[in-house]
């Protein structure tokens, strides 16, 4: 599949920011605003002015990762990498438990999920990795290496547990593998290794928490026998499904969601928030924010695409992976076709650090040459 | 950090393309599923939604009334004020002002504790009003009312309870009305009925549930997800249950209960032609208010524990050997077995059986007698011989024909069954190992009502009726109809026939006139009533040898027209004649109205 787009692949150095990343990103940002504050409208809190406060913080965030030249990470990547494994062990030590899963850390009154942070840890330390070695990427050694480098975060997230944020770092270690070269057979075979493990795993009992294996068997019945369980773990979702149709064609209007007035998805704010989208603003509106999403992948692809140095190619094909499962991963739960996993929707969904994260991974990848 | 011979152009291969192709797969997927949630299911998800989410929530019917016979009050209804919580504001109120429970739990005389359990049970109720106490005096429903910033989370609502007008005289046979146990809860919903707050509990209250419940209204609410009323749907209005009219004569029953006042006893008077029970009385009996708000556990055990055992019914739930009554059970075998009872025999004082003899001492010795004074006489030994010609099968079929050794079919459930002996009974108990088959001695005192033989009073009376009838009784009730309160239909009871016995009129007259003469110049001379000619019969069943015989009498009037039958027990009192025939000569005085017939010739 070797094929030359010569004209949309031309390099220039520029000083300025991708316009059209930006501001998909401002409008993904503006549409998450609008959403959150209309859930608050029926749940009487105040998460949209929270949520503002983070975007102008975040576009401070977006500002400094721009500015700080890759090569600084790049030269910090051991202290980075101590750094990562440092919070995800924190949060195992002093985190709270919400659900089942403990995933926060309170500082002051403000709760902070370290493995937001990792997901930018984990792309800029494996990127290092990666592009010391440029010479040698075919090689079963980097190869094996590079497995051993996430394996510890993989490990730390299995045990809070937050099977889904543990699954989106291996996305991002096979993607960046693809991306330094690691030859697509190997790669093939690690999918091959790694579905097997997940099927042992999920066959001996008691290796995960109840509720998740509700959510698996819930998926399973779904998509072998069709059935749903409408009462229980599929519940959420099926409350989600039931407001995006309600929306229709041209949706109720904005502030006007029944469902959402009703308050039948719990925390629609957050993960679930595409369903405020779908049931307020239709089958257009929801269109509209796909193709955002797309426009938004897409300039992140061609800025990684559209670059000499190694080190930016892989971190913005490691954020690209981390940015894209997240979506792919929430929007597959939130229409019902994909399990109940705690993924946020990038840039939509309630939440300081996840914005934050998602801002400082624009940031690094449109960085100016 | 750069290569030094990397290409101008990154080639445009599947490494490079392999994520942005999956993310687009992604999306043609969402796009998809998009468009066959909001477009193809879109009008059915939303037609489906309008008809959920929204709950009910019950207002009380109120009860049906119960009237007598003659539309004196019996039951009705009152609206009782209730205190009424809501849970969801007072845990709220509770996190900021904890002693607030406290102090509402003192004021109406429980605790804290019981009021979040009362309203926790139902956890869908977590935002409706619900009950934590009924009936609680107006000067305290008042503090709610008129300071209700002081109590958030509380209200007063006023619901439709059960009112007696008399609580004594028909405690039995109302029954009462509490909250639905679990068995009760079952059974109205296997009958396909969604129980009421507050149910029929015993009594026709039970029996009659179905027309006294009426349709409870409601309120209907929109929820939210977590079952909080967000709008207001409207209400449907209760509507409320069917009036019973009942057979009784209250009047009659008040009397009845007054001359049994001091006994234990029971009196059944009902209309034979139609089976309309006039009235239905037991004592000891005791007041049905202790059931008003639940009844607690040490009265409860007060009533079970009392000597008297008041919570007993005698008339329907009781079972007595019937002594000489049963004479008129022997008689009707006699003649189906064919005996002519043209017959006269002369009593020596005893009956031979084998070689036992069989006592008789309500007649001097060495009297000659024939059918219709042996039953003025109520002589042992000829109707012991009558039973002896007959045999036991033609005894059996008798008891059967007039509606004994089963329950009689009354509508007040709990009825008891009384006992005749079976020849199943009979190869059990040899089984078990009983010493003796059946001998004729058995049969023998079988007809003169005694042995292994027990009926109720209310079977008695239907006897009384059979003959009353000439052959024919009807299944006992005690509610003649039931009214629509809307429509003010009166639906009927149904008449059903009890028992039949073919007979030949000169046998029932012949029967009527011995018993006529029972009460003119036989065992039942003090149920005389001046002016009025009526049949009767006594017994005096023994039971315990320390102990006085049971006193029975039962009869019908007037002889030729009967408008009454009557049966009167009184347990070890002595003889029939004496105890029990004054008592049923005053009720039927006063039902044929008889004693008033004085001032009725004054009066215009």
């Amino acid at each position: 599949m070797q094929a030359d787009f010569g004209t949309i692949a031309k390099r220039e150095p520029r000083r300025t920011a991708d316009w059209w990343f930006f501001g998909a990103t401002l409008a993904l940002v503006m549409v998450g605003l609008m959403a959150i504050n209309s859930v608050d409208q029926a749940t009487g809190q105040h998460n949209a002015a929270k949520q503002g406060m983070f975007a102008a913080l975040g576009i401070g965030v977006w500002f400094v990762f721009r500015k700080i030249p890759l090569s600084l990470w790049q030269w910090a990547a051991n202290g980075l990498y101590v750094l990562n494994l440092g919070l995800l062990s924190s949060v195992l030590l002093f985190g709270h438990v919400v659900k089942g899963a403990k995933r926060w850390i309170l500082v002051g009154s403000f709760q902070f999920q370290p493995s937001d942070l990792t997901m930018i840890l984990v792309v800029l330390t494996l990127a290092a990795f990666f592009a010391r070695r440029t010479e040698e990427t075919g090689s079963w050694k980097t190869y094996g290496l590079s497995f051993l480098h996430v394996l510890p975060s993989v490990f730390l997230l299995l045990l809070q547990p937050h099977y889904g944020r543990a699954a989106c770092v291996l996305a991002i270690w096979l993607v960046m593998a693809l991306y330094a070269g690691v030859p697509w057979k190997t790669i093939g075979a690690s999918i091959a290794c790694l579905l097997a493990l997940v099927g042992f795993a999920l066959f001996t009992p008691g290796l995960f928490k109840g509720y998740h294996m509700d959510r698996i068997s819930e998926l399973f019945n779904k998509v072998v026998h069709g059935t749903s369980d409408t009462q229980g773990t599929g519940w959420q979702a099926a409350q989600s499904v039931k407001a995006i149709s309600m929306g229709g064609l041209v949706g109720t209007g904005y502030g006007r969601g029944e469902q959402k007035a009703g308050r039948f998805i719990p925390e629609q704010h957050n993960d679930f928030v595409f369903s405020v989208i779908g049931e307020e603003l239709g089958l257009i509106g929801s269109l509209l924010v796909l193709a955002v999403f797309l426009t938004f992948f897409f300039r992140m692809w061609y800025l990684g695409y559209n670059t000499r140095d190694p080190m930016r190619r892989l971190v913005t094909g490691g954020l690209l992976a981390f940015l894209s499962f997240h979506t792919v991963v929430n929007l597959s739960m939130v229409l019902n076709i994909g399990p109940v996993i705690g993924l946020w929707l990038p840039f939509v969904s309630n939440g300081g650090t996840a914005l934050m994260t998602c801002m400082a991974a624009v940031g690094l990848a449109d960085q100016p040459n | 950090m750069s290569v030094i011979h990397a290409p101008e152009q990154t080639p445009l291969d599947a490494r490079q393309l392999a994520v942005p192709v999956a993310v687009l797969v992604a999306f043609a997927g969402f796009a998809a599923k998009l468009w066959s949630l909001q477009v193809i299911q879109s009008a059915d998800v939303v037609e489906r939604a309008s008809k959920t989410a929204v709950v009910s929530d019950s207002r009380l019917a109120p009860r049906g009334r119960i009237v007598d016979r003659a539309d004196r009050p019996i039951a009705d209804v009152r609206e009782e004020l209730v205190v009424v919580g809501k849970l969801s504001v007072i845990k709220a109120d509770m996190r900021k002002n904890p002693e607030r429970i406290e102090e509402v739990a003192t004021l109406l005389g429980t605790t804290k504790e019981a009021i979040l359990k009362k309203l926790a049970q139902d956890q869908t109720r977590r935002d409706l009003w619900t009950p934590v106490i009924v009936g609680v005096p107006v000067e305290l429903a008042s503090k709610f009312v008129e300071a209700p910033e002081r109590f958030p989370g509380f209200d007063v609502r006023s619901t439709p309870m059960r009112k007696y007008w008399d609580t004594t005289s028909l405690a039995h046979v109302l029954g009462y009305v509490w909250t639905p146990n679990d068995k009760v809860d079952e059974s109205l919903r296997e009958q396909g009925i969604t129980p009421a707050d507050y149910v029929g509990r015993a009594g026709i209250e039970q029996q009659y549930e179905v027309d006294l419940m009426g349709t409870p209204g409601n309120e209907k609410f929109a929820v939210d997800a977590r079952r909080r009323p967000i709008r207001y749907m409207g209400s449907d209005e209760p509507v409320p249950g069917k009036k019973l009219v009942l057979s009784i004569d209250l009047e009659l029953q008040r009397m009845a209960n007054s001359l049994l006042e001091g006994k234990r006893g029971a009196v059944v008077a009902m209309i034979p032609s139609t089976g309309e029970v006039l009235a239905l009385a037991s004592t000891p009996n005791y007041d049905a208010k202790v059931w008003q708000g639940g009844i607690g556990k040490d009265a409860y055990q007060a009533l079970l524990d009392d000597p008297g055992k008041p919570l007993f019914d005698r008339a329907f739930q009781a079972s007595y050997a019937p002594g000489s009554t049963f004479k008129i059970i022997t008689s009707i075998a006699a003649l189906r077995a064919g005996i002519s009872l043209d017959h006269s025999i002369t009593c020596p004082g005893y009956l031979t059986v084998g070689r036992r003899h069989m006592k008789c001492e309500n007649h001097g010795a060495g009297v000659t007698l024939d059918f219709r004074e042996a039953l003025t006489k109520s002589c042992n030994s000829y109707f012991g011989d009558l039973a002896r010609k007959a045999g036991i099968d033609a005894m059996r079929q008798a008891c059967r024909d007039a509606g004994l050794g089963s329950p009689t079919g009354l509508d007040v459930p709990g009825e008891g069954s009384g006992f005749v002996t079976s020849q199943e009974w009979l190869e059990r108990m040899v089984a078990k190992g009983r010493k003796n088959g059946w001998y004729e001695g058995d049969t023998v005192n079988m007809g003169i009502g005694q042995g292994e033989l027990a009926v109720s009073p209310l079977q008695m009376a239907e006897v009384a009726s059979l003959v009353a009838n000439r052959g024919v009784n009807y299944k006992p009730r005690v509610v003649k109809a039931s009214v629509d309160p809307v429509t003010g239909k009166s639906t009927p009871t149904e008449q059903q026939q009890l028992g039949k016995v073919d007979a030949p009129d000169w046998f029932w007259d012949r029967l009527r006139s011995a018993m006529v003469n029972v009460v003119e110049s036989g065992t039942a001379r003090a149920a005389q009533v001046p002016g009025l000619t009526w049949a009767g019969k006594t017994g005096s069943a023994e039971n315990d040898p320390r102990k006085l015989t049971h006193a029975w009498f039962v009869g019908f009037a007037p002889a030729n027209d009967p408008k009454i039958a009557i049966c009167v027990l009184v347990e070890n009192a002595g003889h029939g004649g004496d105890v029990s025939a004054p008592i049923a000569k005053q009720i039927v005085s006063h039902y044929l109205g008889l004693d008033k017939s004085a001032n009725a010739a004054t009066n215009p």
